[in-house]
């Protein structure tokens, strides 16, 4: 399933993700066996799998935070999530809003210590970084990323959410 | 088609809620939708 909403056209167009079996099982399958500090998870709605929700802490891959350095520095122990809704037909319904408001809440409760949930998107996503704002993520930087599309131009937004209270 | 249409409209429905589950276990991401099932990971608000 998860290879097939990968080249679903609305989630390559953006994540551009090899989705032949040997570089799923390569890029997910270390996540999936808890070999790796990042979690892939999966949002059910009414026992339907409609998306995948991934999250991280920044500082778990250094990489990650030096690439955006020059546009924003991550404050420690901040985490970042990626999303995806997997079927077209899921999609338009407001579904994007209603899992990031989960995956904050569950970020909340999974890293008790991270002060900030920081998500940089490209700009031309435009129903992604939306959806970040619907459920309260502000704007905190921009400037230029390398896309996971190399189609895509490379302004990116940064988006930031600080644990309430 | 019927199907589809069945879980548009359950999508649709503002109570239902939002689970999120960790994949992981002996499960690997060959395994298909039996992957996507494991549930150990946590119930999330829906607020949607």
């Amino acid at each position: 399933m998860l290879g097939s909403w990968l080249a679903e056209p609305h989630v390559h167009r953006w994540w551009h993700h090899d989705t032949s079996p040997e570089a799923v099982e390569r890029d997910f399958g270390p996540a999936m066996r808890g070999e790796e500090p990042a979690e892939d998870l999966v949002a059910e709605v009414g026992g339907t799998p409609v998306g995948l929700l991934q999250r991280c802490r920044w500082y778990d891959y250094p990489e990650y935070v030096a690439e955006l350095a020059p546009i924003y520095e991550v404050p420690p122990g901040a985490v970042t999530i990626d999303y995806l809704v997997g079927r077209p037909e899921h999609t338009g319904r407001g579904l994007g809003p209603r899992i990031l408001a989960a995956a904050v809440d569950a970020v909340w409760k999974r890293y008790r210590d991270a002060p900030a949930i920081v998500v940089p998107v490209v700009a031309t996503n435009r129903a992604s970084w939306r959806a970040l704002e619907r459920v309260g993520f502000r704007r905190v930087a921009f400037g230029d990323l390398p896309p996971d599309n190399p189609a895509d131009p490379p302004l990116s937004y940064v988006h930031r959410l600080d644990r309430p209270g | 088609m019927r199907a589809v249409t069945s879980a548009g409209l359950l999508l649709c429905r503002a109570d239902r809620e939002v689970l999120l589950s960790v994949m992981g276990g002996p499960f690997g991401a060959r395994n298909d939708v039996h992957a996507w099932s494991v549930p150990k990971g946590e119930h999330g608000p829906l607020d949607g």
